[in-house]
């Protein structure tokens, strides 16, 4: 029984290993990620969805640099949004981009972001990311005089969920939702 | 049809986006951006607001729209789309796409298209049918600066209306409709108007006089950006109504009464139009509302619209006479 295991455990690494090694890029896909037996019969020490996990982690903070661009030039030019955000998140933040253009704000400075893979099915290629957003440094001023546009909310981290698919094989954060109601 | 008065290339650049944005700007679009600053309307990934976003959920994506009521983007700083509001809005937004007029949204192509590998995605989420192949319509990015939270990837079959600032073909038929200049029923009624009238419980019959205007078959083109719209009208019916609480519908011009007829009653079978008489004298207007069904042909496409046309006349019934006279 030992014995099997141990044998098993063996092509699970192998792909972790290899999957790690195309981590480096997030426009990678994880597509070719660990079939589940292969994480049944990982050691415990080892999470075969380690990699896919990085992957979507690096794909979600693309995302939220782009959105930040996006924010802050007041144009989605540049920001290569597309290349991280798509469906609802894609539309959510080009929503945003629209009214902080028609109000003549931009955002000024960058959110903290402590974001976890919560969910992920390697097979389905989807995944969950929970985060704490802290925007105390991350605020609406008016694009003229950079000053800082009154605010409604004091409380400055709100926790935020996305979804991440893989579409034509590559990752994509495809809905992002900052929940006012709960902060963290 | 307000929209769509002059067009533009699909190669609308930066220049137009930019008198876009401040169109934009002027008019302030979306309705969450209705308040002051940030409050109660912030959009959906605002730091800065305690309320959930403003803009109703209703999924108004998937549709891919059949009305063709988008417009063309303004060849010069006239504004050609208009919102749910009726405010105009640009029709094509550097990084956002092409207005579509039917559900106020921009819509833009994807890149990437999704691939068979997301066949269950894509029929879970963005309106694909179950049978959706790759190569089988295409997917959009699709942005409502009205609902906030109705956009996303979308399937559609065709390119949406007013999709890559082509004319808007529906506007064009319109425009093609309003050259042919319909009427309503040049109306023929017996008794003559303006006669000494008619008789109780004498047939009374009607007719329209037959000319392109008034039944057609007519026809006229309209023209935008290189493409044609054909018009064809024909009456499909028209519905008299007497005056006295009775009407009849005839799908054809009816015929003219002459004496040869006497006190008979129209006959539908026979293309007559009319009805057996009226119970009590006095004056009544009779009421022609010819329904037009116009088919129209052009930029690859084809629709049909209708419009109706309304024309009365007054007859006076009295005591027996003749009817004719």
């Amino acid at each position: 029984m030992r014995g099997r295991r141990r044998w098993l455990a063996v092509p699970g690494v192998v792909i972790v290993v290899l999957l790690a090694g195309c981590g480096g890029d997030p426009s990678d896909s994880g597509t070719s990620s660990p079939s589940p037996s292969a994480s049944v019969s990982a050691s415990p020490s080892i999470d075969p969805q380690a990699a896919a996990k990085a992957t979507v982690l690096k794909v979600y903070q693309k995302m939220w640099d782009a959105q930040v661009k996006a924010y802050s030039s007041g144009t989605l030019k540049d920001a290569d949004l597309e290349s991280y955000a798509a469906d609802k998140a894609l539309s959510k933040i080009k929503v945003t981009a629209l009214y902080y253009q028609q109000h003549g704000t931009i955002m000024q400075g960058k959110p903290t972001l402590s974001p976890k893979v919560t969910a992920i099915d390697t097979v389905k290629h989807s995944a969950t990311i929970t985060d704490c957003v802290d925007s105390t440094n991350y605020v609406q001023v008016d694009k003229k005089t950079k000053k800082p546009v009154g605010t409604l909310d004091n409380n400055r981290r709100h926790v935020g969920t996305a979804t991440a698919h893989t579409i034509a094989g590559k990752w994509f954060i495809t809905d992002i939702t900052l929940d006012r109601d709960r902060t963290c | 049809m307000l929209s769509a008065r002059r067009t533009a290339a699909a190669t609308a650049a930066a220049g137009v986006a930019l008198l876009a944005l401040l169109a934009l700007l002027m008019v302030g679009l979306a309705r969450p951006a209705g308040a002051d600053g940030p409050g109660t309307d912030c959009p959906p990934l605002s730091t800065d607001c305690d309320v959930n976003s403003g803009g109703s959920t209703t999924p108004t994506t998937g549709s891919g729209g059949d009305d063709g009521s988008g417009g063309g983007s303004g060849g010069d700083s006239s504004v050609t789309c208009t919102d749910a509001d009726g405010k105009t809005v640009p029709c094509y937004l550097d990084d956002y796409g092409w207005y579509n007029a039917s559900d106020h949204c921009y819509w833009e192509l994807a890149d990437p298209q999704p691939t068979a590998a997301d066949k269950d995605l894509v029929i879970a989420t963005t309106g694909a049918p179950d049978d959706w192949e790759p190569g089988d319509g295409a997917f959009y990015n699709v942005m409502c600066p009205a609902q906030p939270l109705a956009g996303g990837l979308t399937w559609s079959q065709n390119p949406p209306p007013g999709y890559g600032g082509g004319p808007n073909l529906e506007a064009l038929a319109q425009e093609a409709v309003t050259k042919m200049r319909l009427l309503g029923a040049d109306v023929g009624v017996a008794p003559k108007p303006g006669s000494k009238g008619g008789s109780v419980g004498l047939p009374v019959w009607v007719w329209n006089q037959e000319s392109p205007r008034t039944t057609g078959p007519t026809s006229a083109s309209a023209t935008a950006l290189g493409v044609t719209v054909t018009a064809t009208a024909t009456v499909q019916n028209v519905v008299w109504n007497f005056g006295n609480g009775t009407s009849t519908s005839c799908a054809f011009p009816g015929k003219e009464y002459t004496a040869s007829y006497g006190a008979q009653v129209p006959d539908k079978s026979q293309g007559e139009c009319g009805f057996a008489g009226y119970d009590s004298k006095g004056e009544y207007t009779v009421t022609a509302t010819t329904t037009w069904a116009v088919h129209w042909v052009g930029g690859g496409q084809q629709g049909d619209l209708s419009t109706t046309r309304t024309s009365q006349v007054q007859i006076r019934i009295g005591e027996v006479q003749v009817v004719g006279q």
